[in-house]
């Protein structure tokens, strides 16, 4: 997966001359853009893995915005999506929050309203791309540890003690302590408190990952 | 006319049992009291030694001679009876013996029933005298006929009583005196009996009339004292001017009243006291004198009633026709065919703003007022009715006034006069019917502005679609303006940067105003301008219109039109628009088929129903698998451009001409068909 953040963002547009101003208007910005005309055209170059957020119009020939951001939601691709319509209804702006849009914006838009929707977007990316960094760090880490080493943490963090551990495990606490060291040092963590959060952590992103 | 004249009289008698019985008994009443009266005073007054049953007049028969004229023949037994009693009133009264009495009586009563009852026959009434028909039967009939047969009847019955011995002489005095009698005063009675129905111009102004009655006074008193016998002839008809006079200016009635008075003044003139007794043939020869000049001012009398009469009715219609004309806004036009003079009611001319000399009574003159469109048709309607083919000529046309402005007419006329089966004559009328025609226009406008409206709501999304569209280009317009904005206010402008963006600002703005433009003929809000179409034309002109599209797609066009379509009626732009619209939409269908060979398929037949049924097949992606009706939908658009509206709007244009217009898939693969159906008369 990507290693540094690199935001690009995506226009998809099925307006030509939409598509062109609004990458002249990132561009005057100095934020880097790639356009698309379609859902599809879009679909085959996200399929490499992308970072950035989506300027995305609704109403489209073929598959629609809507349509696009659900086929994403269900390839686990989780782009900001900044919704762009000439024309908003409540039912189509509840959908598209309900699925995770973060903004709708109705054509013409202010540039403003547009770059700060980008900037939040970005903003909201370059958080959960360093959330999902550490992610892959503390899993690396984990992966280092034995089977046993494994058990021992999942019921350190539990807040037993070696004793109780040593029963659970059917073993002697004196190698419970051994394991737990060893647990501590790989994982890199200085205190239980910290080894918690990692667990914690770690059991949460397993759906991310 | 006679059964109008007599409806008071008639009324008189029969409305209702108790009222009918009351006036029965009051009529009789009267009646009998005048014949009383006035055989009492005949007996007394003009009692004549000679002939002591003869007198100069003889009311009573007249009394009962209009009395039968006027009474239902049920009635007569009555008046019958009570004559009977009062004969024998009188005859009491004059010490007239029994049997004597019952004998005049039953000549004297066969004289009004002989008269009245071949009246009433013959169909007269009250009326009688007010047309020279019903004068010319009342002197043969009650004047003359009458009198001759009951004189004979009374001088046979007298004769063979032995009461008379010269039985041709009492018969010819008996005759002159009851044809006097009725003459001088039937008519009076008559007048005065329907008192209540004069016509106005019959009631006579009383003035005039004393001083006829003076001046006939003086004359006769004048010509009394001429004692030379050579004059007594000429004399005789010194009356004449007063009794002419009289017939002009007052009628039957005033005349009837003259001749009373100068019979008197006669008789009385005669009968001087201390003279002996006048010469029954000075009598005789001044009755017949009076006789000889009244019937043909009788017959005068009645010729001027009735001429009075027509008068009054011609008055009365041109009133009634005045009226109608002005109110109605009606005319008159008679129409010679052979040599197309036509009169022209003047009322007509001026309603298009013309006096009458300003248009000549010739067709030439009065077609070039019909509005040049309307002229064929108008035409058209009077040859189907010279021909036959239609019972009247009427036609719905418009008119030019002078003012250049247009009025509609309708014309109605029938043939009047042929002459060996060819029309010759045609006289009818031009009604304007301009505000029923505004009328029925407003009427057709607010219903096609209420179905605009009614579409509109229908399809609500069609605004959305607009303002979709129309917001594309705006939004651009506003991203690139921005950029440039942003590019000009860095530190050091990007010039290159900021031309590009406002290159594409007027690119933008100029296609938003193009959207507007094309958008806003399908909002126009004017009528369906509906004349008769043909469908074949549309379609080619349609292909016309789409060539370069059809090109540029390379479409092979296959057209199969049925020559025998018939015309409809519609708008042709608009239905032109919608071929349009089947042609492009199917141009781009096929285009999305790249592989395909693209073969767009036109035809037009008559439908079951006699209206027109077109087919629009492509060889296109089709509809693949969705709902044909879909596309129909506003805002649904398979095409990368456009608005998706076009052919939602095609389905409204169909339905405003009441047509119907859908889409059904060709086999899996092969495209769509757009059906068009347009009924043949349209109500839209």
């Amino acid at each position: 997966m990507a290693e540094s953040f690199t935001p690009i963002v995506f226009v998809v547009d099925d307006d030509p001359s939409v598509r062109t101003a609004v990458k002249r208007l990132l561009a005057s910005v100095g934020l880097p853009c790639e356009t698309f005309s379609t859902a599809a055209e879009f679909l085959v170059r996200s399929a490499d893995g992308v970072s950035g957020c989506l300027v995305l119009d609704v109403r489209m020939p073929g598959a629609s915005g809507l349509d696009l951001q659900r086929v994403l939601n269900q390839e686990g691709t989780d782009l900001p999506v900044i919704f762009v319509t000439a024309h908003a209804d409540v039912p189509l702006t509840v959908r598209a929050m309900k699925a995770g849009a973060l903004e709708v914006l109705t054509k013409p838009f202010d540039d403003q309203a547009l770059l700060d929707a980008v900037y939040h977007a970005l903003e909201q990316e370059r958080v959960r791309s360093h959330d999902r960094e550490e992610l892959h760090r503390l899993r690396d880490r984990f992966d280092t540890l034995t089977g046993r080493e494994r058990e021992v943490m999942a019921l350190v963090v539990t807040g037993m003690l070696n004793k109780q551990i040593a029963a659970e495990l059917g073993t002697v606490e004196k190698t419970i302590k051994v394991h737990r060291a060893q647990v501590m040092h790989k994982m890199q963590a200085d205190s239980l408190a910290e080894l918690v959060r990692m667990a914690d952590r770690l059991s949460q992103g397993s759906r991310l990952l | 006319m006679d059964l109008a004249i007599s409806r008071p009289a008639a009324a008189w008698f029969d409305r209702g049992t108790a009222i009918a019985h009351r006036r029965v008994l009051a009529w009789i009443a009267l009646l009998s009291l005048a014949y009383y009266a006035t055989a009492v005073i005949g007996y007394m007054r003009l009692m004549m030694p000679v002939l002591p049953t003869m007198a100069v007049l003889w009311p009573p028969n007249v009394l009962l001679f209009v009395a039968f004229l006027l009474t239902p023949l049920r009635l007569w037994p009555i008046v019958i009876f009570f004559a009977l009693l009062t004969q024998l009133a009188v005859a009491a009264t004059m010490a007239i013996p029994f049997t004597r009495s019952l004998a005049m009586f039953t000549g004297n009563l066969s004289q009004p029933m002989i008269a009245a009852g071949l009246l009433r026959q013959l169909g007269y009434r009250e009326g009688l005298l007010d047309t020279l028909r019903g004068a010319m039967a009342f002197i043969l009939v009650a004047a003359l006929g009458a009198p001759a047969i009951a004189s004979l009847v009374s001088a046979a019955t007298l004769s063979a009583s032995g009461w008379i011995t010269d039985a041709w002489m009492f018969w010819r005095m008996r005759l002159v005196t009851n044809v006097l009698s009725t003459i001088v005063l039937a008519p009076p009675l008559l007048t005065f009996l329907r008192w209540r129905s004069w016509p106005r111009p019959l009631a006579p102004p009383a003035a005039e009339f004393l001083i006829l009655l003076t001046s006939l006074t003086a004359t006769e008193r004048l010509v009394s004292n001429v004692s030379a016998p050579m004059m007594a002839a000429p004399l005789l008809f010194a009356p004449l001017p007063f009794l002419l006079w009289a017939a002009i200016r007052f009628g039957q009635a005033g005349l009837g009243i003259v001749l009373c008075f100068t019979m008197l003044f006669r008789y009385f003139a005669q009968t001087h006291p201390g003279q002996a007794l006048p010469e029954p043939d000075a009598i005789f020869a001044t009755q017949l004198t009076l006789i000889a000049m009244s019937l043909p001012l009788i017959v005068l009398a009645a010729l001027l009633a009735e001429r009075r009469t027509a008068e009054e009715a011609l008055r009365t219609g041109h009133k009634r026709y005045g009226l109608a004309t002005v109110a109605g806004s009606v005319g008159v036009w008679d129409w010679n065919l052979v040599t197309n003079d036509i009169y022209v009611d003047p009322s007509l001319k001026s309603l298009l703003g013309y006096a009458d000399h300003e248009i000549p009574n010739h067709l030439d003159h009065w077609g070039k007022c019909v509005h040049p469109d309307d002229g064929g048709k108008v035409m058209a309607a009077a040859h189907a009715h010279f021909e036959g083919r239609s019972p009247a000529f009427e036609a719905a046309h418009r008119m030019v006034h002078r003012d250049g402005s247009t009025r509609w007419f309708l014309a109605r006329g029938v043939i009047v006069e042929r002459v060996d089966g060819r029309p010759v004559r045609m006289i009818g009328t031009d009604t304007d019917i301009t505000a029923q025609k505004h009328a029925e226009q407003a009427l057709q406008d607010a219903k096609a502005e209420l179905a605009r409206l009614t579409r509109l709501s229908d399809m609500g999304g069609l605004t959305a679609a607009i303002a979709h569209e129309v917001n594309q280009p705006l939004c651009a317009i506003v991203a690139n303006a921005s950029a440039a904005l942003r590019w000009l206010g860095s530190d050091r402008p990007d010039l290159p940067q900021v031309r590009e963006a406002l290159t594409d600002v007027v690119y933008d703005g100029k296609r938003a105003s193009e959207l507007i433009r094309r958008t806003r003929g399908l909002f126009e809000r004017r009528a369906l301008d509906r004349r008769p179409v043909d469908v074949n034309g549309v379609v080619l002109s349609a292909l016309g219109l789409t060539n370069g599209a059809l090109d540029a797609g390379r479409v092979s066009v296959k057209v199969a039109l049925d020559p025998a379509l018939p015309t409809v009626r519609a708008d042709q732009l608009q239905l032109q628009q919608v071929f349009c619209n089947l042609v492009i939409n199917a141009v781009e269908a096929m285009a999305r088929v790249p592989a395909s060979e693209p073969v767009l398929r036109i035809e037009t037949a008559r439908s079951d129903d006699g209206g027109v049924y077109a087919t629009v097949v492509d060889s296109g992606e089709g509809f693949g698998g969705d709902d044909p009706e879909r596309v129909f939908r506003p805002l649904v658009t398979t095409r990368p451009e456009g608005m998706g509206i076009g052919l939602s709007m095609s389905r409204i244009i169909v339905e405003m001409h009441g047509g119907r217009l859908w889409a059904t898939p060709n086999a899996p693969g092969a495209g769509a068909t757009f059906h068009i159906a347009l009924p043949l008369d349209i109500h839209g």
